[in-house]
């Protein structure tokens, strides 16, 4: 069963209980970027509404990278080790 | 005959003499180099165009930095090709195999009518403030007088600008210019050091005027105390060589990615929330390395980001929180970003988002790529700016941003935008 780590960004880590990463275990069926979504949000229900839409699309202001590259295709599929980054846009410079 | 004389011949019997027009002709051919040995204050009334220009004091010991390879042929240059023959001699004597004297020197280079310009040269109190960067081959005094003739805007004197304007003060980026219609808070001097408790309530732009010209009296501080908006935008961006992004919300991002890119502008980007941060270089101007191997455009900030979160899944970092240190870390990589810029060193973070995790002091490099249909910068808005057509601009405000349900807005602004950018 393949095993993927997400890194999940400071702004998130309020709904993943502190955790900076988070591995999950997918069954080969599921071994895409979209199961490894999925798979956070049964352990962390809260993060899932953060990242994915109602209709399960990647939210439009959060990157989602599989390694280094950016991540289109939710059904791409992941390989056992895998590391996902979760990047959402942040708009702090702290002017105020 | 004096004793000098007598050297002269010896060196003469040692060093072989070109002509003027012989040297300018393999200067121009690249196989071989120039070297203008002369003091500043003689290279300062003129110098031939991409020489060399390394004084006869530092020769022995700076000359393997600027040429490494021992059988690269050397022209060596003063003002009547005496000292060049001394100078030659030293560079033989150090290992160099071919090595030529400029007969007449720089006198009879501009009797010959060759090319030559006057260069910027530094004042004594430049060379002693700004001589650890003189010493770098990379920089040296080409790069820093290309420095001191720079113009870097940066959006906002908070966190990030703070930082950032400070080193590209000291580094002696000529003029720096800011905008921000803020006052100082007490809550700020936790981490926007270009500000002092005695200034509170003081407008940040005359704040932080009064610490950068204290750090360097000769840089000019251009300051707007204003909202950077769709009204000043163009009239500000096309005047400056890069804008540093520093801002604390999404409108005014999306207004600065616009701008740059409409102006060819480079924006360097710096982020921070609580303990992370993230900083790139948007530049579509720019070519990078594609995933097949060729170059392709770099993306913009709306390539990466197509829409701002909502406000409620957005907190800003006066409700969040943001560690003081966090915009030291990523406003100075911004102004490293922008020296590279602006000297053309190095690889930027075009196309790349660095991303910083202060919590487990953890750096990672991400590849962003463009959007083909991306508004700002995708195949459309291209071609529509190469044809001189107006492109559409986007109200960045809230509303959806992607280009099947975004409306165009061909304002004024947008028309002449187009016309200046034709």
């Amino acid at each position: 069963m393949p095993q993927i780590t997400l890194r999940i960004p400071t702004p998130l880590r309020g709904f993943t209980g502190g955790a900076s990463d988070v591995a999950v275990e997918l069954d080969d069926g599921e071994a895409t970027v979209g199961g490894a979504l999925r798979a956070l949000g049964a352990k962390h229900p809260d993060v899932t509404g953060r990242i994915l839409t109602d209709d399960g699309a990647l939210r439009t202001f959060v990157n989602v990278f599989a390694g280094d590259e950016a991540v289109r295709d939710l059904d791409e599929r992941v390989a056992d080790g895998a590391v996902l980054h979760i990047i959402p846009a942040v708009a702090g410079g702290t002017a105020r | 005959m004096k004793a000098r004389q007598r050297r002269l011949a010896d060196l003469r019997a040692q060093v072989p003499e070109i002509e003027p027009r012989d040297a300018a002709a393999r200067q121009q051919a690249g196989d071989a180099t120039l070297i203008d040995v002369r003091e500043p204050d003689e290279v300062a009334a003129g110098s031939p165009q991409g020489a060399l220009r390394l004084g006869r004091g530092f020769l022995e010991l700076r000359i393997e930095d600027e040429v490494p390879d021992f059988d690269r042929p050397l022209l060596v240059m003063c003002a009547g090709g005496s000292r060049s023959l001394f100078a030659g001699r030293a560079l033989q004597e150090l290992g160099y195999t071919d090595v030529h004297s400029v007969r007449g020197g720089f006198n009879a280079w501009k009797q010959q009518a060759l090319d030559f310009e006057v260069p910027r040269v530094l004042s004594d109190e430049e060379r002693a403030r700004y001589g650890r960067h003189l010493r770098m081959p990379e920089i040296g005094e080409a790069g820093q007088a290309r420095l001191l003739d720079s113009r870097v805007l940066l959006i906002g004197a908070g966190g990030l600008g703070s930082p950032a304007a400070l080193y590209l003060a000291a580094a002696g980026v000529g003029t720096i210019g800011l905008i921000d219609d803020d006052v100082v808070d007490r809550s700020n001097l936790q981490r926007q050091i270009l500000h002092t408790d005695a200034r509170v309530c003081e407008p940040k732009v005359e704040s932080a005027r009064a610490t950068l010209r204290a750090l360097n009296p000769s840089v000019t501080v251009e300051t707007y105390a204003a909202r950077l908006t769709a009204d000043n935008v163009d009239e500000l961006f096309p005047r400056y060589d890069v804008v540093i992004d520093g801002t604390d919300n999404f409108t005014t991002r999306y207004l600065v990615n616009d701008a740059c890119v409409r102006h060819g502008v480079p924006n360097v980007h710096g982020s921070i929330f609580r303990f992370d941060g993230q900083v790139s270089v948007f530049d579509p101007s720019r070519e990078i390395p594609a995933k097949d191997g060729g170059t392709e455009p770099a993306p913009c900030y709306r390539c990466v980001y197509p829409e701002p979160p909502p406000a409620e899944l957005a907190p800003s970092c006066a409700e969040a929180g943001v560690l003081g240190v966090l915009p030291g870390v990523i406003g100075v990589l911004e102004a490293i970003e922008a020296i590279k810029l602006l000297l053309d060193l190095g690889t930027t973070l075009a196309g790349r988002l660095l991303v910083y995790d202060a919590l487990d002091q953890r750096f990672t490099e991400l590849k962003i790529r463009r959007d083909p249909c991306c508004p700002t910068c995708g195949d459309d808005a291209r071609a529509a700016r190469a044809a001189g057509v107006a492109v559409a601009q986007y109200d960045v405000a809230g509303g959806p941003l992607c280009a099947d349900d975004a409306v165009a807005v061909e304002s004024e602004t947008a028309i002449a935008a187009a016309s200046a950018d034709a």
